[in-house]
């Protein structure tokens, strides 16, 4: 049987880089204009992987259960939509990443929202010039591809 | 239903971390906290203590990082307690009351008794604060139960 391989395209990388520098009508234009078939898989192994990649850089060397349930809570304190962001359901997300616990009882949608506001506050964070998020979502477009691939 | 002055020992031992009375007491033939009035002596110091800790300010964001900071470095593991329900108990003893609407007795007993201590440490209460918080509290209690 053929393996089906679903490649992140650029126009996907470049819908991501417009949320995480914060150019929502951009962000916006981008994604009405992303192929839903293909969206619906290379975009969120792009996000899964940003998110994989981003939770690595903040925590994987130093980071304690505590200090993820402090960022948690700091991000929801700061967040207009801080009802959007489940605490329990974020530390979860950010501990599987890690490498602890299961997510498997966790719908889609419910991942991939708290990954995309989640993901936002890590990337605000690492405060990474335009060259650093280059290289951010290289890294994770070459992740997801893997991924998916 | 009366506040006893075991009660009022075994609440004090609870926030003033004193382990061994706390278990002399817990080892009565008729433990102070499983005796009628003790829930409610907890509510009481804990709506007194929350509103002392947030006063006007009240904001949603300032109880969020609270209830994390309490999480992360009061428990050995942060999953004892339901941030949510933290966070609900704490809009309940502000005046929301029907943010703790949904939550039954028993999580809000074992809510408040977690977040406690937390709010004793930050409003760095030595033991006369703590025993001003308990005489304020079981005084509310008593006028409750008349």
């Amino acid at each position: 049987m053929r393996r089906v391989t679903m490649a992140v395209t650029a126009d996907q990388v470049a819908a991501l880089r417009a949320y995480l520098t914060g150019d929502l009508d951009k962000y916006e234009r981008l994604v009405d204009q992303l192929d839903a078939d293909a969206a619906a898989a290379g975009y969120s192994a792009l996000l899964a992987a940003a998110f994989f990649e981003a939770v690595d850089r903040r925590f994987a060397e130093n980071g304690t259960a505590a200090d993820v349930v402090k960022f948690v809570g700091d991000v929801r304190a700061k967040s207009q939509r801080l009802a959007e962001i489940d605490p329990t359901v974020a530390e979860r997300l950010i501990l599987h990443s890690l490498g602890e616990g299961s997510i498997g009882d966790l719908d889609n949608e419910t991942v991939i929202s708290n990954q995309f506001l989640l993901l936002g506050a890590l990337i605000v964070d690492e405060q990474l010039d335009n060259a650093g998020l280059d290289q951010f979502l290289a890294e994770a477009r070459t992740v997801a591809e893997e991924w998916t691939s | 239903v009366t506040v006893t002055d075991e009660q009022v020992a075994m609440l004090r031992a609870h926030l003033n971390g004193d382990k061994a009375e706390h278990d002399r007491l817990a080892a009565e033939p008729d433990p102070p906290d499983f005796q009628p009035g003790f829930n409610a002596l907890v509510a009481t110091a804990f709506v007194e203590a929350v509103n002392r800790r947030f006063g006007r300010d009240r904001l949603l964001a300032d109880i969020v990082r609270f209830v994390a900071h309490m999480r992360a470095e009061f428990l050995r593991d942060p999953d004892l307690l339901d941030p949510i329900a933290a966070e609900k108990l704490i809009q309940a003893a502000l005046g929301d009351q029907q943010a703790a609407a949904e939550l039954d007795d028993d999580a809000k007993a074992r809510g408040q008794v977690f977040l406690l201590p937390a709010l004793v440490d930050e409003a760095k209460l030595d033991r006369d604060g703590v025993d001003g918080l308990l005489t304020t509290a079981r005084n509310q209690t008593d006028n409750l139960a008349v």
